[in-house]
Order: structure tokens, then C-alpha cells, then sequence
């Protein structure tokens, strides 16, 4: 760009029209009229007096005068009550006009006029000097040669003048005398109580001067006075001024040149003010062009708002054309810098809105620079100013401001801001256009800018500032380009870097690229598209995020950042995934997201979101859904479709939902919802669901709990308190079961598969507690569960009244401590037996490993030899029970049946294979009595006549049967038929048995009585009791199995071939 | 009078009673309603 | 209500694929492969019909053999078209539409 003003074509020559308006300088216009003034008087004296000189000059002039000539000599000419111009508003009057002519060779020559109280009047309306009648012999007189004074002497006594203006009135005097062309002196006084022109209006104005005039030169020299100068177009009004003048004219009078010295009150100018100034003038005005040089000083000045204590402006002006053309040129020099309470107050309140920022610090050094630096701080400067008209009439000057370079140097001398190459090109029919370079210093941030004037006319600042940094606080912007986009909107670009804190966190070497527009309605909008954002560190409460590149978008047809005029920061943005990693507090974290979106303040959602908490190895990783969140002061929100996979436990939380908040380094998890599932490939249980858990993480560790429950039933199973610690993946879960109650409505085998087909049909109260304990080496669980009156049916039948705690060494993997302890109050394989204490172990939930049971058998012992049973898997399952001391009388009360009886006490095994279908086999169980054997009779009637002899015999012997020895054989099924081989040895006829000649003959025979049973061991009781109690045996017909009145079907009675012998003992039969 | 005398092996009676009876008929109606009771695992 | 309506879904669909049938002393049973789950639901209904026969035995005087094949005959006796059921010589049989064979014992 043209450094300076492009040199603009010579003005061509102007015609002579008066200045349209003229600017200052109305102190030598004053002087002009007063001069025009004593020129008319000499130019009146030059003729020769002879005769009425006067009137041919009058009339010469077209002059309308009257005079009263009162005396005319050879050397003298006395006229009186000269009038000039319409009598009765003259333009001249002179009471006395005293001509000497002087003896000179030749013709005789004016040697002195005397003027004696000459009164002028003048108008000056619209611009133009009319002395009425005067103005022909004033304004058009030949021109040819340049005006010269006449030469003669002049002397005016008590000479005075009025010019009436547009609307002010200006009285002058002038007394003197003297030789005109040279030596002439006098007194001239000027005083207008009111003056306007050329737009300016004086008041309260005077010109006190001696005039001189020397080698044709006239001279003023005196104090120029203005109450009040105010010229509104140009902005300008000084009030008192105090000028004392030196100005001496040329020969020809087109022009003059001098010194004044200016004081003057408060003064204002466009955007300037002063207390007072005072300053020095000196100048010169040849052929309608003006050089002067100054030295101005103004005190207590503001000027653009900034106040100074003291400003000095020394310099030159040149102007050509009247003020036409004019080229002004300062070296400004300013003291006591004051930026104004404004720009304070600005910066204070800026620096308020950007509280718990990073700005917050830098902009108080700026502030506390200023303050330190202001008082004392001295701005040095150059400035050149060049007015050029337009180059048609009419059209607008050019007003050029330049300022090569200015330097404002702060208390300390530290160069505060130098600016420098600063144009400001104004009018010529083109829009404002200025350009310059600033670059500011010290403490103060170094921006660096280059303001530069697009083509097309719109302003464009190109600029950078070095980092500025203020404790861990940095800012810097390597390229900023500011571009005005028409209608009051710029739009800026460029790259901004910053370090040190953010609203509610902080960042480190935070690059952003800046793209944007601002303006004074809509405030600032940023980021219109796609933006990438880089980090070194960024950390938001205690979340710290690691070096990190994101992408972030706005949404659709917005900007990511807005902050509009006089209201709240707004952002707003999304990104289609983001990867972050970083620390949660002391604990790694690592964040990988699908499409996000957040808006500040407002809310934040994310979906498909993956948290992993922990280092990686050992990680627990939440994996979301859908996560919302409220950005505030306190940040909290909505999860939902949450998985947590504790990388420790087997146990995965599935489909967890609820509200969190983020505070104050904790993260609470409320009212979650969840689903407990077990990670293992065969589910060892069911999944549990939970309402209204918790979870809370802070300072690297996880607590949670919750309240499990059964899905279907809803019923409470446990409650579980989880501690874990993240940064070391140790951990513990504490299980409570209060109260699990079996019922219909809730079976084992809603709790875990592994009971379908093991145990059914469960009804009571279980209470426990377990815990689970895991760090890096693995995990471990224990529990122990008591049940106080449990039934439930199993393979082997149903049990009742089940009690017993059942310790587990490893919960989770279903194993118990050895020698477990259940009581069981009846079990009924197919015969009840009752009060049973089986002592077990079970392994991994599959074998129930048996290390005995014992039953009371009838006042004996039943005991079961240990044994193992492997669940689910269909086997052929031995037990071998041993039978000690079970007492026959008890058996056969036991079992009801009254009219029989028995003694003696018995021992024998009883080996029972259970088929494969569960069915149980009696396999060569044997019970032999023990010494010294018992007896068994029978009370009841016998009412079966029809059995053969023998039975009769064997029933008749039963009646009451002593025996030695009587061993028992028993095979069969247990549910179903049972064929028992009774053996008595030694036997001999207890009481009454009935007694005749064959019983007792017999007596005394080693008889070995065998009675083979077969029938179903219950029934077989039954059914002796059905021989003796007709009413067990219920009518078939009743039961609607035969027409009425059939007959009753034959009962087949099939003997069982081949049983096998009991081996007679050798003891003598005791009679 | 009738000497018995007493053989060395000791007379053995075996007396099989194989008492299987109308017991079905006498539980088809208690059969019955156990099953319509316990529908769902009949 | 039928008792079909009360049963669960997997044991309904299994009587009426007659992946499982009837047997004659009163239990369910296999009648060809099937696989764990089959088998455990299998058990899991015969051990809930054992502990009913041993209820009911012991309550009626009998054994829970003659209990469970009494059951057996009512149980075959109400069996669907197209369910499986055991005939006295032990093979599977399928029931048609008319009555099926069952044990002489059986009652009506």
C-alpha cells in the first residue's frame, strides 16, 4: 500500500471566488480591514491639492462626498466634515483633513496629511468587506502593479471605524503618525463584542497594537484578546485567549507574516480538550499560502479519552489556496498519561466476567501494568496531517492523517506501545480508509498489528501477540486476522494458544483456532464448522484428560461458541466420537465414545460409552448406552443401558440405569436399576435385578450397594455391600441373605439352574451371609446358610424339617467346608425315617460327597456308610446302611400293629441301590437278632381259615414263638415289594401259644421256622393289619372298579420261586 | 402215641405270602385327584 | 382349567413332540434322546411326583409303588392324541384316538 498520500495533480488555478469558508486566522482579516482603512486615507492625500483636487478625486472615484473646505493655502489644504457615501448613512466621515503639500521638484507632492477624528463604516455580510461608496476606489482600482504605499506623511488623530457583520459589530481606532513608507507609528484598537464568520463566532474579542510601518512594512505588535472563540462546524471553542502579536504585512500587502504568542483557557477541539494552553506562532501568508510553525502546550488534557497531564504539539503548517490545501506536521510529546477512569472501568468489568479463568490473571497484570506505568508515562509521536481539495469543485477534500511513529513510554521507561506507518485517508468521495502497525511493549502482552485497508474498502487488522504469561496462566495468539464484514460485523480468524485455568478446571497448551464474527448487536459466534481442538492437558473438576487431538462440530446451522452482547457464554457442540484418556481423581480413566453433544450451560449426552476406571489391566469398565448430564456448578445426570464389568469378580451388572452427580471429586451413582448376571460360560446362577442401588466413587475407590432380588418373585435374596479399590483391584462384596423365604412362589431353582432335578418342591426360610474377596491374585468366597425347618423333595424322596448351616469354603464355585451338618427331620425313600443327622460336603455344586448319616431306627441306629452322589448326571447310587440294636418291639408298635408283638434287638446292614431312575432296591439286606434272642406272638384273632395246615401250624406257632436266633432277610424295592426271609432258630412256645400234644412234642424239635414274606414292606404290614382290620380293605365296588354285583375278582397269589435258604445255626434249640 | 422224631435238618415252612391285592383299585380315586391337583407336572 | 394350561411351555411343547411320555409305574420318562435340560426337567418332574406318591402312600396304606402305578394308569389314561406312553411290554406307544393299552390291573 502507497506508503504516503499519493501525490495529488497541481490544483489548477482557482478563480478568484471568496473561500467558502474560511478557516482561523481572523486576526489578519481584522488587520486587512484596518490597513484597507489608512490606505484609504493616503490614497486620498496622494493628488495634488490644487484647486479642488479633492473633488476631481472624488469624482475621479465616483466618490459621492461632501466636504466643507475650510481653508486651502499654497502648502496647506484644510478640509472639514468630510462626507463620504450617503449622507444620511455616510461610509466616511472626517471632521477635519489637514493636507500639506511639501515643495518638490516638479510637480508639488503630498507631503503630509492629517487626519483629524476620521470615522469609518463598513460591512462585512456573507463573506464580503463593503465600505459602501468606498468600495470602487478600495476594490477596483487597476491591478496591474502590486500595492504600494503612498509616500507621504500620515498622522490620525483619534481615528475610528465600525464594520457591522452578520451579526456582530467590530469598533477600531488607529492613532499614529509618521512617514507611511517608512518610520510611521501609531496605536490601533480593535474590539468586537460579537463576531462571526466563516462559521466561527469570537466574543469579548480586542486587538490592542502598535502599527508601524518601516521600509513600507506595516508592523502590529500587541495582545489579541478573545473572551470566548467557538467555530461549532469545525468543533472548536477556546475561551480566553491571550495573543500578543507581531505581524508585519509586505510591501504590496499580499501578505504578512509574524509571531504570536498564544495563551488561552479551556480549550476544545474534535475530540480534544484542554484546561489551558499556551503555546508560540510564528507564520507567514504569501500569495494566499500559509507556512507557520508552532509550539503548543496544552495542560490537562484529554483527547480520545485518554487523559494527559501535559501534551506538546511543535510543528509546521502549510497551506496553499487560502486553507484550501493544507499539510500540518507535529512532533507531539505528551506527559502524565491517564488512560481515564473509562478505560479502567472497561477493563475491570471485563475482567470480572472472566472470574476462575485464565484471562482473570492476565487481564489484573494488565490493569496493575497500567496503573504502575501510567503516572510518568510520556507519549512521543510524529503526525502529519494533509488536507487536499477534491479535484472538481465541490467535491470533498481529502483529509490525510499520517503518524510515522509514536511511542508511548510508560513510568518506567518501558516502552508501552509504538505505533508506527499510520494512515488515515478520509473524503475525497472514497470510504474512510487508514492502515498503520501497532506493537505494544514491557509488561504489557507484545501484540503485534498491522492494520491494513482492503481494496474494496474494508478495514482489515492483521496482528499476533507473543505469549503472555502471568504465573501458570498463558495466553498467545500466533495470527489473528480482524476483517470488517460490513454492516457493523467483523469477522476475525486466526489460532489462539492458552494455558492456565477454565471455568470450573484448567488446560494446558489448549490450541483452538479461531474462526469467527463479532459485532456491537450480536456480540461474538465462533466456530461455524468443524473445529479441531488440541491439548496438551485439560481437566475439568478433577478429571485431568491427557494430550489429545478432538474434532468438535456444531450443530446444524449454529456456531460452536456464542457469547452475545451483554449476556451469558454459550457453547454448544458435538462430535461423532471422541477417544479420551486421562485420570478420574488418582485413578486412570479412559473414555471411548460414540456421537457426543454438549451445550454449556445445558446438558451433555453421549451414546454408546465406554468407561474404563482402573489401569488397564485390572480396568473396571462401564460400558453406556445413553448417558445424559446437566453441565452446571454440580454436574449430574441419567445413565441407561450400563453395563459394569469388574474386571476382579466373575459377576457382570448388566442394563444399569439410575441418576448421577459429579461434585467435589465424588461421583454418585443413585436409584441405580440393574441386572446381576453371572460371567461364567454355564450360568452357576440366575440372574438378580436390583432396585434403588448405589454406587459411589471417590478418591480411587468404589462402594456401592444394593439390595438383590429374585426377577419373577421380586422377592428380596441378599443384600451386598461392594468396597473396592480401583488403583490396587482389590476389593471385597459382603452378602446379608435376611430371609429367603421358599414357597410356591420362589424355588431353588429360579436361584440357580443347578437345582432343577436335584431338589424340588422347596418350602422354608433360608438366612445367611457370604462374602467374595478378590485382588490381583484372584478371588475368594465363603458364606455359611442355616436353615431352621426346611422341606423339599429330592431324588430319594421328600425330606421334611431339613435344619442346619451349610458353610461354603468356596461360594461362588459351590463348595463347602468338609463335614457339613443337616438334620432331617423325615426323609421317606419309601419307608419314614425320621431324625436323621447326615454329615456331607458338597463339590462345585455337582457332588454331594456323603460322609455319613444316622438315623434312629426303632431304639436302635441306623447309619449310613459314606457315599458320594454326583447331581445331573443320571447313576446307579449305592448307600449301605447298618442297622444296630433296632428293637422289635418298637418296629411293631411302631408301625401299629396292635395284636402282634415282639422282642429281642437286632443288627444287619441294609444295602440299597438307588436305579437310575431314583427307585431304591433293598439288595441282600440281612438283620440278625442278637443274643439271647426274643420272642414274637400274636394277640390278635385269626380270621383266615382256609390257609392248609401247615400255615395253620406256622400261624398257631406264631401266636407267641420263642426264639433263639431269628435272622431277617430282606430284598426288594423299597417303594414297591419287599420279600423277606424270616428264620427263627431255637424256637419253643412262649406263653400262650396254644399249647397241645404236637406244639409241645415240637417243642423240643430244632425247628426252623421260615416265613417268606413277599409283599411291599409297608404293605406288608398293611396287609396283616388289612388280615385282621376289614375295614382297611375298602369294597372294590365302592371304588367303582367292577359292575354291582360282580363278583370279586380272584386275587392271584404267586409264590416267589427260589428263595433263597437260610443256613439252619447249630445252636441247640433252647426249649 | 405218634413219635415224631425230629430230623436232623430243621423242618423248614416256607410260607409265601405274596400279598398283592385290590390295593390299585383302593387308590385309583385318591390317584386321581392327587394328579388334577398337581396338574402342572402331570 | 386343562391341565395343559398349567404346564410349563418347555414340558408341554416335550409331551407334544413326545420327546417325553408316560411310563406305566407313574413317571415321566425319555423316549428317545433329549438332551440335559430335557433330562433335568424330566427329573425335576419325577421328583415332584415322587414326593406326591410318598405323601400319598404313606396316607393311603401302600406302597409308593402301587401308589405311582395307579397314577401310571390315570396318567396314560389321560393322555392327548400324539402323546407318547409306555404299553405293558414296555415299548412307546402313541396315543391315537382311541383308548390305550394299558396294564390289566388298571382300573376302568
Amino acid at each position: 500500500m502507497a506508503d504516503d498520500v499519493a501525490s495529488d495533480p497541481e490544483a489548477a488555478a482557482l478563480p478568484e471566488a471568496p473561500p467558502r469558508r474560511r478557516i482561523g486566522c481572523w486576526a489578519s482579516l481584522v488587520m486587512l480591514v484596518f490597513l484597507l482603512g489608512g490606505l484609504l486615507f493616503l490614497w486620498l492625500s496622494r493628488d495634488r491639492i490644487a484647486g479642488d483636487i479633492i473633488t476631481d478625486l472624488l469624482d475621479d472615484n465616483r466618490l459621492q462626498a461632501t466636504y466643507r473646505i475650510e481653508s486651502i493655502g499654497p502648502r496647506q489644504q484644510v478640509l472639514a466634515d468630510v462626507v463620504v457615501g450617503d449622507p444620511a448613512r455616510p461610509d466616511l466621515t472626517i471632521e477635519r483633513v489637514v493636507v500639506r503639500i511639501g515643495p518638490r521638484l516638479g510637480t508639488p507632492a503630498l507631503e503630509s496629511v492629517r487626519l483629524v477624528r476620521p470615522r469609518l463604516y463598513g460591512t462585512y455580510r456573507g463573506g464580503t468587506l463593503s465600505f459602501g461608496a468606498l468600495d470602487p476606489l478600495l476594490f477596483e482600482g487597476d491591478r496591474k502593479q502590486p500595492f504600494t504605499l503612498p509616500d507621504l506623511r500620515l498622522v490620525v488623530e483619534d481615528g475610528r471605524g465600525l464594520l457591522v457583520g452578520d451579526d456582530g459589530r467590530l469598533g477600531f481606532s488607529l492613532a499614529g503618525s509618521g512617514w507611511l513608507r517608512d518610520g510611521w507609528t501609531g496605536e490601533v484598537a480593535a474590539i468586537t463584542p460579537q463576531w462571526a464568520a466563516g462559521g466561527c463566532a469570537a466574543t469579548g474579542a480586542s486587538l490592542y497594537g502598535r502599527l508601524s510601518i518601516r521600509n513600507a512594512r506595516p508592523q502590529i505588535a500587541g495582545p489579541l484578546r478573545l473572551d470566548r472563540l467557538a467555530c461549532a462546524g469545525a468543533g472548536i471553542a477556546v475561551a480566553n485567549v491571550a495573543a500578543p502579536l507581531d505581524v508585519t504585512a509586505e510591501q504590496a500587502l499580499d501578505g504578512f507574516g509574524g509571531t504570536a504568542r498564544l495563551t488561552s483557557g479551556a480549550t476544545a477541539l474534535p475530540q480534544v480538550t484542554a484546561r489551558d494552553t499556551q503555546g508560540t506562532l510564528r507564520f507567514s501568508w504569501r500569495k494566499d499560502a500559509l507556512t507557520a510553525d508552532y509550539s503548543l502546550t496544552g495542560t490537562r488534557v484529554t483527547a480520545a479519552g485518554v487523559a494527559l497531564a501535559e501534551l506538546t504539539l511543535e510543528g509546521a503548517v502549510r497551506t496553499r489556496g487560502g486553507l484550501r490545501r493544507m499539510e500540518l506536521e507535529a512532533d507531539a510529546s505528551a506527559k502524565g498519561i491517564a488512560p481515564g477512569p473509562a478505560l479502567d472501568r472497561a477493563l475491570a468489568s471485563a475482567q470480572g466476567t472472566t472470574h476462575d479463568t485464565l484471562l482473570f490473571p492476565l487481564m489484573g497484570q494488565l490493569r496493575r501494568t497500567l496503573a504502575r506505568e501510567t503516572p510518568g508515562s510520556t507519549l512521543t509521536g510524529q503526525l502529519i496531517a494533509r488536507r487536499v481539495p477534491g479535484r472538481k469543485t465541490g467535491d470533498e477534500p481529502t483529509l490525510t492523517l499520517l503518524v510515522p511513529s509514536a511511542t508511548l513510554r510508560g513510568g518506567g521507561g518501558a516502552t508501552l506501545l509504538r505505533v508506527s506507518r499510520v494512515q488515515l485517508v478520509d473524503g475525497g468521495g472514497q470510504p474512510l480508509r487508514w492502515s498503520g502497525n501497532a506493537l505494544t511493549g514491557g509488561d504489557l502482552p507484545r501484540i503485534n498489528a498491522r492494520v491494513e485497508q482492503a481494496p474494496d474498502g474494508s478495514l482489515e487488522l492483521v496482528g499476533s501477540m507473543a505469549p503472555w504469561r502471568v504465573g501458570d496462566s498463558s495466553l498467545s495468539v500466533p495470527r489473528l486476522t480482524l476483517a470488517h464484514a460490513g454492516g457493523g460485523s467483523w469477522r476475525f480468524a486466526g489460532a489462539l494458544q492458552a494455558s492456565g485455568a477454565l471455568p470450573g478446571g484448567s488446560a494446558r497448551n489448549l490450541q483452538v483456532p479461531l474462526d469467527g464474527t463479532w459485532s456491537r448487536r450480536a456480540g461474538v459466534a465462533m466456530w461455524r464448522d468443524c473445529t479441531d481442538l488440541r491439548f496438551d492437558a485439560l481437566s475439568y473438576a478433577n478429571l485431568s484428560l491427557d494430550r489429545r487431538r478432538l474434532t468438535l462440530c456444531p450443530p446444524r446451522g449454529g456456531t460452536i461458541l456464542r457469547l452475545p452482547a451483554g449476556g451469558a457464554l454459550q457453547v454448544a457442540a458435538g462430535a461423532p466420537s471422541l477417544q479420551v484418556t486421562g485420570r478420574l481423581g488418582a485413578t486412570p480413566v479412559a473414555i471411548d465414545s460414540g456421537p457426543v453433544g454438549f451445550g454449556w450451560p445445558g446438558t451433555l449426552t453421549a451414546r454408546a460409552v465406554t468407561v474404563a476406571l482402573g489401569p488397564a489391566e485390572t480396568a473396571t469398565r462401564f460400558v453406556l448406552t445413553d448417558l445424559t448430564a446437566q453441565l452446571g456448578r454440580e454436574i449430574g445426570g441419567t445413565f441407561a443401558g450400563t453395563d459394569v464389568l469388574l474386571n476382579a469378580v466373575p459377576l457382570d451388572i448388566r442394563d444399569g440405569a439410575g441418576s448421577w452427580t459429579y461434585g467435589g471429586g465424588r461421583l454418585v451413582l443413585a436409584d441405580g436399576s440393574f441386572r446381576l448376571e453371572d460371567r461364567a460360560e454355564i450360568d452357576r446362577f440366575n440372574p438378580l435385578v436390583a432396585r434403588g442401588a448405589s454406587l459411589t466413587l471417590s478418591d480411587n475407590r468404589i462402594t456401592a450397594d444394593a439390595l438383590l432380588r429374585e426377577p419373577a418373585s421380586d422377592r428380596e435374596i441378599t443384600r451386598v455391600a461392594i468396597a473396592h479399590d480401583l488403583s490396587r483391584g482389590i476389593g471385597r462384596a459382603d452378602l446379608a441373605v435376611d430371609r429367603i423365604t421358599f414357597d410356591k412362589g420362589l424355588q431353588p431353582v429360579a436361584l440357580t439352574p443347578l437345582a432343577l432335578g436335584v431338589v424340588a418342591d422347596v418350602a422354608g426360610d433360608v438366612t445367611g451371609n457370604g462374602r467374595i474377596e478378590w485382588n490381583e491374585v484372584g478371588v475368594s468366597s465363603s458364606g455359611a446358610f442355616t436353615t431352621e425347618d426346611l422341606d423339599f423333595a429330592a431324588a430319594f424322596g421328600p425330606v421334611t424339617g431339613a435344619s442346619g448351616t451349610i458353610a461354603f469354603a468356596d461360594l461362588l464355585g459351590l463348595t463347602t467346608a468338609p463335614d457339613q451338618v443337616l438334620r432331617i427331620a423325615t426323609v421317606n425313600p419309601g419307608i419314614v425315617v425320621t431324625d436323621g443327622v447326615v454329615r456331607y460336603a458338597l463339590k462345585n455344586g455337582e457332588t454331594l460327597i456323603v460322609h455319613g448319616g444316622e438315623w434312629p431306627f426303632f431304639g436302635g441306629r441306623l447309619v449310613m456308610q459314606p457315599t458320594s452322589i454326583t447331581f445331573g448326571v443320571p447313576e446307579v447310587r449305592r448307600y449301605t446302611f447298618e442297622i444296630t440294636g433296632l428293637d422289635a418291639a418298637r418296629f411293631v408298635t411302631n408301625f401299629g400293629m396292635s395284636n402282634l408283638s415282639a422282642t429281642g434287638t437286632f443288627d444287619g446292614t441294609m444295602p440299597i441301590v438307588f436305579d437310575v431312575d431314583g427307585n431304591g432296591r433293598l439288595q441282600g439286606g440281612l438283620l440278625v437278632s442278637n443274643a439271647p434272642g426274643g420272642n414274637v406272638s400274636y394277640v390278635g384273632e385269626l380270621t383266615y381259615k382256609d390257609l392248609s395246615p401247615i400255615a395253620n401250624f406256622a400261624f398257631d406257632s406264631l401266636r407267641s414263638l420263642n426264639y433263639e436266633r431269628m435272622s431277617i432277610q430282606l430284598d426288594g424295592s423299597l417303594t414297591g415289594e419287599i420279600v423277606t426271609r424270616v428264620s427263627f432258630d431255637g424256637i419253643s412256645q412262649g406263653e400262650g401259644a396254644s399249647s397241645n400234644f404236637v406244639t409241645r412234642k415240637l417243642a423240643s424239635l430244632p425247628l426252623r421256622f421260615i416265613v417268606n414274606v413277599r409283599a411291599p414292606f409297608l404293605s406288608l404290614i398293611g396287609s396283616v393289619r388289612s388280615l385282621y382290620d376289614p375295614s382297611a380293605i375298602r369294597d372294590p365296588r365302592t371304588l367303582g372298579l367292577l359292575p354291582t354285583g360282580g363278583s370279586t375278582p380272584s386275587i392271584d397269589q404267586t409264590a416267589r420261586p427260589g428263595a433263597p435258604a437260610i443256613q439252619p445255626s447249630e445252636s441247640e434249640p433252647v426249649p | 402215641c405218634i413219635t415224631v422224631n425230629a430230623p436232623e435238618e430243621p423242618i423248614v415252612i416256607e410260607l409265601n405270602i405274596n400279598i398283592k391285592q385290590e390295593v390299585i383299585y383302593r387308590l385309583a380315586a385318591d390317584a386321581g385327584t392327587a394328579i388334577d391337583q398337581n396338574a402342572e407336572i402331570f | 382349567a386343562p391341565a395343559s394350561a398349567q404346564r410349563d411351555p418347555a414340558y408341554e411343547a416335550a409331551r407334544a413332540e413326545g420327546t417325553v411320555g408316560e411310563r406305566t409305574d407313574g413317571y415321566l420318562a425319555l423316549t428317545g434322546g433329549g438332551d440335559a435340560a430335557l433330562r433335568k426337567m424330566v427329573d425335576d418332574i419325577n421328583i415332584r411326583r415322587r414326593a406326591i406318591y410318598a405323601r400319598r402312600a404313606q396316607a393311603e396304606g401302600a406302597t409308593m409303588e402301587e401308589y405311582s402305578f395307579t397314577a401310571g394308569c390315570i396318567a396314560i389314561g389321560r393322555t392327548q392324541p400324539g402323546e407318547k406312553y409306555q404299553a405293558p411290554d414296555g415299548s412307546w406307544q402313541t396315543r391315537g384316538g382311541g383308548a390305550p393299552q394299558r396294564d390289566a390291573r388298571c382300573p376302568g
